[in-house]
């Protein structure tokens, strides 16, 4: 609690409410007008600490009225860049939730707050108030901040001025955001926050894929960077694309040995089946290998229900996380669906066959138009049967590797073909696929031929309950 | 086809035939490798398998013993006078008697819980069979405390018999130890002491998960309904079934007896302590209304007695009063025991009918009956009560006094004391019965709150004066305001829930987890409970209630008239406040910390159970809170809690329990750890500061857990949230800035945002630390480095390259 | 100077033994505390709700260290007294310890007075006190403390302040 201000800074006022009866006044929101605004300038065209308000000051607004308001802050500083401006303008709402009596909400050009009167009987009279406590804010978060200045705006006419120049300059960021691509940096992210969880997880952040959590993405990671390099996010200089498809760079994998204890050496920053990104344990959707379809699946941790192959999402999610590099199985942020380069080693969206119909709507745009009827969700099959004939009925991209896998069978060792080849002993299930905590009960549809023992093996059944759907008795002919 | 004849037949085709083998003889180890499992180093360990790991905790968090009497009777050698920790004559001294005395509370509530379970368990074996699946909600971890100590992963009822087996076994070794002329050492007797809170979350979690799969509780529900609380919810105008325990099976029957007869809206069923709560669980998993009211905590039992507005009590077992029957006998309510640990030396009619019960019973003829069947219980107790009813208004019975009398009563007073004395907390009787003589009842309300309806002051009073009738009279009309809403418990937090949280425990956002729970003996009343969960909840703390805690936390109410379970939302995140249900269900916060370790860091919890409290202690910021402990089923939680390195303060009582784990951070050998990476030791911040402890007063408590969340392995975001909250709890409740804040500050990262600047000059000028002051960066003062990738562990053979 | 006699009521509720502690008059506790090498005023939160918290700030004020438990210590901010905060049971464990240097860095304590906190809890700390280590006790509280080396008895609460009058009196 600063004294120099006539209110308390805590974390714990986030979550404070204002209601309209213990409102002073409102200020900008749906009935009015306004916008937050963070601009790198020039060190000397930024006088730092100084405070310009345009129009009327808290203290000359009535209670109960409503006015609209524009915040507008120049940061300056040897490492400010453009590309740091939204990550600094996020701190606005945030730090200003923190002033108790004072709650914002939304960002950008929707953004709506209001001041309680507990807080104008306290001693808030004035916005320069809010502003010198938000500036020193920036600054202790954000040292590369070296010189802020602010400028709010209560006047009308002023902002109608202002508030094109600012959405121009939200579309410009948008814009940057969208074009930027792994190619056109040199620079990635890494992140190793939830290590101390998960001591071997980092996450490789690149423009094309965020974090998994969805918390942290390539600029934020910039930023954090640039404050404190040697803390837990730090840049990773690409180095040499090894292969674009799957996004293998030499100066990743190098870092790779390194942050992960020596688990893993490599990361496809897009694959499923070679070493993948590895995840902690909060991402969103985990995908999962569905070999007899050849496709993959995503489940989301929100749906409650089974997936085609009798899963949880639960019980999918145990086989991966904590940092190791899990081959049928990968975690992933919701986000990741959005990305240009979602699994690109792989095939993308031609590789995906199943998602719950909630998880598809959200990011139904991302899916091309020609397939997005041919993923199933929950809603159209059940089980990998039915999956299958409804993917040979949509006719999706995925069969063509049905008849290429037929043809290669032979090829390829790490798939074994299991069918009716009666064999002495039990079946093994393939071992990479299948789940190691599989609910009792649940078998692949693996054939077993059991006869009678196999080399010299004495099974001795106590108290064993065998139930049998149907006897089929045939007399011998 | 015409006629198959007896004789041999030879299978020659299994086309998709399941066979489900269950209990392979002597083989977890065998079956888990079928299953493509890895079993730990010590599934079902004995007394000495984890003895190591509970040297490693002893020796930073040594006991503390403050003995609740000097002397030993263990046997007729003695009594001996141990004082100044003296040996008896068997050549036990104090230290090692205290320790001893300690784990036999803890195998007692051990034994609680493991008897419920038991009960539990055969009680739903019977009815729906060994295979019945465990169904906790959309979990992959259904039992980990299970899976963690035992190793057996089970999934249907069947499985949980041998897990059963297993804590029975321990506990009769246990228990054996107790014997004369057994441990010698107090250190080793601790360690049996953490072996058996161990085995009481397993016990704990048997009987929740049972009851759960089996009842239509809730399953992993964040939006359980809301159940009524309070005395002054009671319609007494209808019949009253009072119900009072903590093994719900038998009262099931009364309340589907109740369903099926149409009795729901014309008998009022109300429940005293965790028997209620699991009454407002039983079939709400659809979030239907609870079909119970619960009236509250144990405090509550004597003066619901007294109030004469029961019709019938039912009781089952574990913190019941020994002078029920007694007491309703007086007020012409007929008592039904229907368990075997509580019968009160009632006639056993189980083969009865129920004609006959009720009649003798509601004639009077017999003050009670002792009925194990429950199927006969479901029919009577209802029954009971509609008859009763008209009886009882007839007879005009009543307990406490009537205005005039209160006059006499309270004027009698000669302020001798005596009852003060007697007092468990020493209540100002005295200055209350002064003030009533005058008209002001006011007094009287305040004490009724933080009077826990012992009774020990009636037999004391030279003028006879019935006490605690006067002072539940006097607060008649507080009484009548009491009513409130609690959550149903919602059992187990999901798989699901836990990877949402995760972001909030990386980013910090979320401080920590407090469980508040336990018992209701609190120092000050129970609205303490409402201010800390308030305070933590408004810091976007996780709080867990539970048991009596649960109960009286929903007691208070906002300005806005809401409860604080109306206010947050139920879901394991931040800034939630979350029921896991009855006693039982603490096996679930527990539960939950494995669970953090199995799916963040994909540690292998099967049979793992030092691996896992290594890793827990090292990262999981949680504190339990028993603010108001009584029972010696508090002492095993706790203590079960304590083995897996989660700390635990109770109220100033819990001082009676004899001991306490308190660490020393002055102390800097105490506080050091491998890194894993390399084997390397690396010095840590002195939290958790103990494992089990007392505070005195609310006040100290929240900065204590704010304190305690902190763990080794926090990033900065996590770091800076805590000592936030430890500074600005600190300031607001003892009215200073905390002297060892500094210790937990290793980069400039850590510090408080709002303060870094102020914080930094003081780190500067009052501990000698080197600043840049243009970059604000800490250049030399800590003597932690802040390393997110380091691995703190406890356990030397998790480390690579070590010599072990 | 009123005198009041506290020593005449040591009604307990339970006791812990043989041991028992002695009720002291007010100069006897005042003599103790004079000649006590290193005496500790241990106090807790039930001081700020009375008149008994000026009592522990005179006594404060006569040079005694004081160890603040619970959140007493908010009673003595800005009172220029030494007062430093410690959970009681911590206090009891350092106290336990011969290598712990004390709140002042200057070593362990010959005498520990106890002031303000709910009998209950204090007997039960009094009880490792005394079993476990050396350190004399005095009780000034106004209920009998049996597990001290010396107590004042049971006191009505005007007689207590007056006792405690007596007391800083005579330091």
């Amino acid at each position: 609690m600063a004294d120099e201000f006539p209110f308390e800074i805590s974390p714990m006022f986030e979550g404070e409410r204002i209601r309209k009866e213990n409102m002073y006044v409102e200020l900008a929101g749906p009935k009015s007008i306004g916008f937050e605004l963070v601009r790198a300038a020039d060190m000397n065209d930024v006088e730092d600490g100084k405070f310009t308000l345009i129009g009327p000051d808290l203290a000359d607004m009535a209670e109960g009225s409503r006015y609209p308001l524009a915040m507008i802050y120049k940061i300056a500083g040897e490492l400010v860049e453009t590309d740091l401006e939204s990550i600094v303008e996020r701190r606005n709402h945030e730090f200003q939730n923190y002033i108790q009596g004072l709650m914002h909400l939304n960002q950008r050009d929707d953004v709506w707050l209001r001041v309680s009167k507990d807080a104008v009987k306290k001693g808030l009279n004035s916005f320069e108030q809010i502003a010198k406590a938000i500036m020193m804010l920036f600054k202790n978060e954000l040292p590369f901040i070296e010189k802020v200045e602010t400028i709010y705006i209560t006047d009308q006419a002023e902002i109608e001025k202002e508030i094109e120049m600012a959405r121009a300059v939200y579309k410009a960021r948008d814009d940057r955001t969208k074009g930027l691509h792994d190619e056109d940096v040199d620079t990635f992210y890494g992140c190793t926050l939830c290590q101390s969880f998960a001591p071997t997880n980092v996450c490789v952040i690149t423009p094309d894929r965020i974090s998994l959590c969805g918390a942290i993405n390539w600029f934020d990671g910039r930023a954090a960077a640039k404050v404190d390099p040697e803390g837990p996010q730090f840049a990773i200089e690409k180095g040499e694309l090894l292969d674009a498809a799957s996004g293998e760079y030499s100066g990743v994998n190098a870092l790779a040995k390194r942050l992960s204890s020596g688990e893993y050496d490599r990361i496809k920053l897009h694959s499923f089946f070679e070493y993948p990104h590895t995840s902690c344990g909060c991402f969103e959707v985990v995908g999962f290998y569905i070999p007899e379809v050849d496709g993959i699946g995503w489940v989301d941790r929100d749906f409650a229900g089974t997936a085609p192959n009798g899963l949880q999402f639960s019980t999918m999610a145990g086989q991966t996380g904590g940092g190791k590099q899990v081959v049928g199985f990968l975690g992933i942020g919701v986000n990741y669906f959005r990305s240009p380069k979602f699994i690109q080693a792989d095939g993308g969206w031609e590789r995906v066959v199943w998602m719950p119909n909630m998880l598809k709507q959200k990011v139904v745009e991302s899916i091309p138009q020609e397939l997005k009827d041919k993923i199933a969700t929950e809603e159209d099959v059940k089980d990998v049967e039915s999956l299958k004939n409804f993917l040979k009925e949509k006719d999706h991209p995925i069969i063509k590797r049905w008849i290429t896998e037929e043809e290669e069978a032979p090829a390829e060792e790490e798939k074994e073909e299991v069918s009716g080849i009666s064999q002495p002993q039990l079946q093994q299930p393939p071992v990479q696929y299948i789940p190691q905590n599989m609910p009792s009960g649940f078998l692949p549809s693996v054939p077993m031929t059991g006869s009678s023992g196999s080399g010299g093996v004495k099974i001795v059944l106590k108290n064993a309950k065998v139930t049998v759907d149907r006897i089929i008795i045939k007399k011998i002919e | 086809m015409n006629k198959i004849s007896t004789g041999k037949f030879s299978i020659e085709d299994l086309e998709n035939v399941q066979i489900t083998i269950n209990n392979i003889v002597g083989a977890i180890e065998t079956k888990a490798e079928e299953e493509g499992i890895e079993i730990g180093p010590t599934p079902k360990p004995g007394i000495s398998a984890l003895r190591e790991w509970d040297y490693k905790l002893l020796s930073r968090y040594q006991p503390v013993y403050t003995p609740v009497c000097d002397q030993c009777c263990y046997c007729t050698f003695g009594k001996c006078d141990l004082g100044g920790n003296k040996e008896g004559a068997c050549g036990i001294n104090m230290a090692a008697h205290q320790a001893r005395e300690f784990l036999l509370r803890v195998i007692t509530g051990a034994a609680a819980h493991s008897g419920h379970g038991r009960h539990i368990l055969h009680h739903l074996i019977e009815i729906h069979g060994r295979d019945h699946p465990i169904d906790v909600g959309p979990s992959n971890l259904l039992a980990p405390n299970t899976q963690l100590v035992t190793g057996i992963i089970p999934k249907t009822l069947g499985d949980l018999e041998t897990v059963m087996d297993y804590v029975e076994e321990q506990l009769t070794q246990l228990l054996a130890t107790i014997h004369m002329g057994q441990e010698g050492s107090a250190l080793d007797f601790e360690s049996k002491a953490l072996h058996g809170g161990m085995l009481d979350h397993v016990g704990m979690e048997v009987s929740d998960i049972a009851q759960v799969s089996c009842m239509g509780m809730p399953k992993s529900d964040p939006e359980t309904p809301l159940a009524e609380i309070g005395m002054g919810c009671i319609d007494s105008t209808k019949p009253v079934l009072l119900v009072i325990g903590h093994n719900v099976a038998g009262v099931t029957y009364i309340m589907d007896y109740m369903k099926e007869h149409n009795l729901e809206d014309k008998i009022e069923l109300a429940g005293l302590c965790c028997t209620a709560i699991d009454m407002t669980r039983y079939k709400t998993d659809k979030r239907s209304q609870p079909r119970a009211k619960v009236i509250g905590t144990l405090a509550k039992e004597l003066k619901m007695i007294r109030s004469a507005a029961p019709d019938v009590i039912v009781v089952d077992e574990q913190c019941v009063r020994a002078d029920v029957l007694d007491e309703a006998k007086r007020l012409f309510i007929p008592v039904i025991t229907t368990n075997e640990k509580i019968m009160y030396g009632l006639p056993n009619r189980s083969n009865d009918s129920a004609d006959r019960i009720i009649e003798d019973l509601s004639s009077g003829k017999e003050a009670g009956a002792l009925i194990l069947d429950f199927d006969l219980l479901g029919e009577v107790a209802p029954r009971l009560a509609m008859k009763m009813a008209p009886i009882r208004e007839a007879k005009g019975i009543k307990s406490l006094p009537s205005e005039e009398e209160m006059k006499t009563l309270t004027a009698a007073c000669v302020q001798c004391g005596a009852c003060e004395v007697v007092c468990p907390n020493n209540l100002p009787i005295m200055n209350a019965m002064k003030a009533a003589v005058e008209g002001d009842l006011t007094k009287f309300e305040k004490l009724h709150d933080h009077c826990i309806a012992c009774g020990r002051c009636d037999p004391v009073c030279p003028k006879d004066i019935p006490i605690l009738n006067v002072i539940e009279k006097a607060a008649q009309k507080v009484i009548r305001e009491e009513k409130g809403k609690m959550r149903a418990g919602r059992g187990q937090i999901s798989d699901p829930e836990i990877r949402e949280e995760g972001v909030n425990l990386v980013m910090g956002t979320t401080p920590g987890i407090v469980a508040m729970v336990g018992c209701s003996n609190y120092p000050e009343g129970t609205k303490d409970l409402y201010t800390v969960a308030n305070e933590m909840l408004q810091r976007n703390y996780i709080v867990v209630m539970s048991g009596c805690s649960a109960m009286d936390l929903g007691m208070y109410k906002d300005e806005d008239g809401q409860t604080l379970y109306e206010k947050y939302p139920a879901k394991f995140l931040a800034g939630n406040l979350i029921n896991v249900g009855s006693c039982v269900s603490n096996s679930h916060i527990t539960g939950t910390a494995i669970k953090v370790a199995a799916i963040f860091a994909q540690r292998n919890i099967t049979g793992n159970y030092e691996e896992i409290a290594d890793y827990i202690m090292n990262r999981i910021g949680a504190v339990g809170v028993a603010w108001g402990a009584y029972s010696q089923k508090a002492s095993s939680i706790a203590t079960g809690c304590n083995r897996l390195g989660i700390p635990v303060i109770v109220g100033p009582h819990g001082s009676k329990y004899r001991r306490a784990l308190i660490g020393r951070p002055y102390n800097e050998q105490d506080w050091k750890v491998y890194d894993a990476r390399n084997g390397e030791e690396m010095p840590i911040p002195a939290s958790p500061e103990f494992l089990l402890t007392t505070a005195e007063t609310i006040e100290e408590l929240m900065p204590m857990i704010a304190k305690n969340c902190i763990r080794p392995s926090d990033n900065n975001m996590g770091r800076m949230i805590k000592l936030t909250h430890y500074i600005e709890l600190s300031q607001k409740y003892l009215g200073h800035m905390p002297e060892d804040w500094y210790k937990f500050v290793r980069t400039e990262t850590d510090l408080p945002l709002a303060k870094r600047e102020e914080l930094l000059k003081i780190l500067e000028q009052e501990h000698g630390w080197e600043i840049d002051w243009k970059r604000k960066k800490i250049i030399s003062g800590p003597i932690m480095k802040m390393d997110v990738s380091a691995q703190p562990t406890n356990v030397k053979r998790l480390c690579k390259e070590s010599v072990c | 100077m009123l005198m009041v006699d506290t020593t005449k009521n040591t009604m307990v509720h339970t006791t812990w033994g043989t041991r028992s502690a002695k009720p002291v008059q007010p100069l006897v506790a005042a003599k103790l505390i004079s000649k006590a090498k290193r005496p500790l005023l241990v106090v807790g939160s039930e001081i700020l709700e009375s008149d008994v918290l000026s009592k522990a700030i005179a006594l404060g004020k006569k040079g005694l260290q004081i160890a603040a438990t619970g959140h007493s210590i908010q009673g003595f901010k800005n009172q220029e007294v030494n007062a430093k905060y410690i959970n009681i049971h911590f206090l009891a464990h350092y106290l336990s310890d011969k290598n712990w240097k004390g709140l002042d860095g200057n070593g362990s304590y010959d005498l520990l007075i106890f002031l303000g906190h709910k009998l209950y809890y204090m007997d039960q700390v009094l009880s490792g006190i005394k079993n476990f280590t050396d350190i004399k006790t005095l009780a000034i509280d106004r209920r009998y403390s049996q597990n001290a080396d010396m107590s004042f008895g049971n006191l009505k609460p005007e007689d207590h302040l007056a006792a405690l009058d007596e007391l800083i009196a005579n330091i």
